[in-house]
């Protein structure tokens, strides 16, 4: 595999907080944060203006200073679209659009322990409010899909602490501001979240716990990580950042129980044991709603934000990046374990950002197409369908793919179907919750055995023939731009 | 994913998606996301008539 420019060479990667991004990555690129003063309800017309920008392949920082919350006007504005941008984030990584998924995934590797703070230097404590002042429902938080019961947290970390070890757990976990000092909180059933929450029960207490929103994309992409149950996400975060997280006390719940000192918002409360509620339909990646849950929800002590606070919120079931970049790169160091060669992973949006995966290799004996189709199949149990092709393939463009799915691929030879494996408890087509049959397709040429070219012109014929310059500019722009040709 | 069921409300009528454990659960109840009606389905529901039959005998 070409080893892409290792991540730290990068020397700009916008700052440490959120508002040092947006202010530096504006300077930078400045079409590429987008201020809107134009009012625009909360109640999807955020999520409109997101599809169509989608739709146009679009995707600037979004900083809504007007959104509508129940007829006036929110106190505070809301920033979305954040990591809907791969050549943003690229660009933080300081590496190339195509390494992105690889510098993310050495990134969220490192560990850096976090720094404890003093309220006073804490941003996320200049306004601190308590008691009958607490009403969440003031936030910007959008209604993002029909079905949706209500206004959600999607970029928001629920943080608890193992009640045994006292070790830290963030986790991007939907939470509807159901009340204004209610949220309900979607814990799946797996997650190490829920593990804490089990723990608190077992023992009929009552589990604290807070949702920290908004920060440096890099701390969220390090904080969204996966690890073991004995790691830190705060040292995730610190060592995607490359920077210590800084901490902070709580309001309500104890000296020991550590927030993000630079988030925006911070959400105290508890979770009372045992109590729980229906929460959701809600729009999921996939596209599609997933159906409402018996769950737990957080009673909130406190909210503590930034003067100059944002609202961050997450297009969920929209354009992201927050985990498919981070898994090209797993997936990259998992095949390349079990078969050399491996040029490039992509995991595209048409996949919802995690079920396909692209792979591309340079193949050197044959049957290793369909090994790394089924490494990585086996190797994650959101991935649903692998596609192998030869290094000749741009993997980043969807017509290339396509073209070598149906050009290179026989069924009856290329074909690897693992039936009744782990999947998507999310998957609508899934037979089983948590079941699913995974596909592979070796999309690579026969070795030893002649192969038709693809059809070309010389370079450098097709270097200098220019359209605009041969049908002439006006002309040019009058032809319709046709999407399915 | 067929760990779930479409309800209707009984107040607006409108359809949502339920999962498993409102069937399941005596003390789970459905939310309506449209009109915030809340109310009982499966064992819940069932137990629900039952008592309100008790009720209506005694």
């Amino acid at each position: 595999m070409v080893k892409p420019a290792p991540a730290e060479s990068s020397t700009n990667s916008f700052g440490a907080d959120l508002h040092q991004f947006l202010e530096l990555y504006e300077a930078a690129y400045p079409g590429e944060v987008v201020h809107i003063e134009k009012p625009l309800r909360a109640e999807w017309e955020i999520t409109a203006l997101a599809i169509k920008l989608e739709k146009a392949q679009r995707f600037p920082i979004l900083v809504c200073h007007n959104v509508v919350v129940d007829g006036r006007r929110a106190d505070i504005p809301l920033v979305t679209f954040l990591m809907a941008s791969r050549l943003r984030l690229a660009r933080t990584f300081g590496v190339e659009v195509h390494r992105a998924g690889v510098a993310s995934y050495e990134r969220v590797q490192k560990r850096v322990k976090p720094v404890i703070v003093s309220r006073n230097q804490a941003p996320v404590k200049q306004v601190v409010e308590k008691g009958a002042d607490i009403d969440v429902r003031r936030f910007p938080a959008p209604l993002h899909h029909r079905m949706d019961p209500g206004r959600y947290i999607t970029e928001g970390f629920f943080l608890s602490f193992n009640r045994n070890s006292g070790l830290d757990n963030s986790a991007l976990q939907r939470g509807w501001l159901a009340d204004r000092d209610e949220i309900r909180v979607f814990l799946g059933p797996s997650t190490h979240n829920a593990h804490n929450l089990r723990q608190y029960e077992e023992t009929s207490e009552d589990m604290p716990a807070a949702y920290w929103i908004g920060h440096h994309p890099l701390a969220l992409l390090g904080a969204a990580t996966h690890v073991g149950p004995d790691e830190s996400h705060y040292e995730t975060a610190g060592g995607t950042l490359g920077a210590p997280l800084r901490l902070v006390a709580s309001e309500t719940l104890g000296e020991k129980f550590l927030v993000p000192a630079d988030a925006d918002v911070v959400i105290e409360g508890y979770m009372p044991k045992g109590q729980r509620k229906p929460e959701g339909p809600f729009g999921e990646y996939t596209r599609h709603v997933g159906p409402q849950r018996w769950c737990p929800l957080l009673k909130v002590t406190a909210v503590t934000y930034r003067k100059n606070a944002y609202w961050d919120d997450v297009m969920v079931g929209h354009t992201h990046w927050i985990s498919s970049l981070t898994k090209e790169g797993a997936v990259a160091e998992l095949v390349k374990h079990s078969v050399p060669g491996v040029r490039a992973v992509h995991v595209p949006m048409s996949g919802c950002g995690v079920s396909h995966v692209y792979i591309q290799m340079r193949k050197t004996v044959e049957g290793h197409g369909k090994t790394a189709a089924a490494a990585a199949l086996s190797g994650f149990f959101d991935i649903k369908h692998a596609f192998v092709f030869d290094e000749d393939v741009d993997i980043f463009d969807e017509r290339e793919v396509l073209l070598a799915l149906a050009t290179r691929f026989q069924a009856d030879r290329g074909l690897v179907l693992l039936p009744g494996m782990n999947g998507s408890p999310l998957d609508p087509s899934a037979p089983e919750r948590n079941v699913t049959a995974k596909a592979g397709f070796d999309c690579t040429k026969p070795l030893g055995k002649p192969f038709a070219e693809r059809l070309a012109v010389s370079d450098e014929v097709l270097a200098r023939i220019d359209p605009v310059k041969i049908i002439g500019e006006k002309r040019w722009e009058q032809i319709p731009v046709e999407p399915w040709g | 994913m067929a760990d779930f069921e479409y309800v209707s409300c009984p107040k607006c009528h409108d359809k949502f998606m339920a999962g498993e454990e409102f069937f399941r659960l005596p003390q789970a109840y459905c939310h309506c996301p449209y009109c915030g009606n809340e109310f009982p389905v499966g064992v819940a529901a069932s137990e629900a008539s039952r008592a309100a039959g008790k009720r209506a005998g005694s």
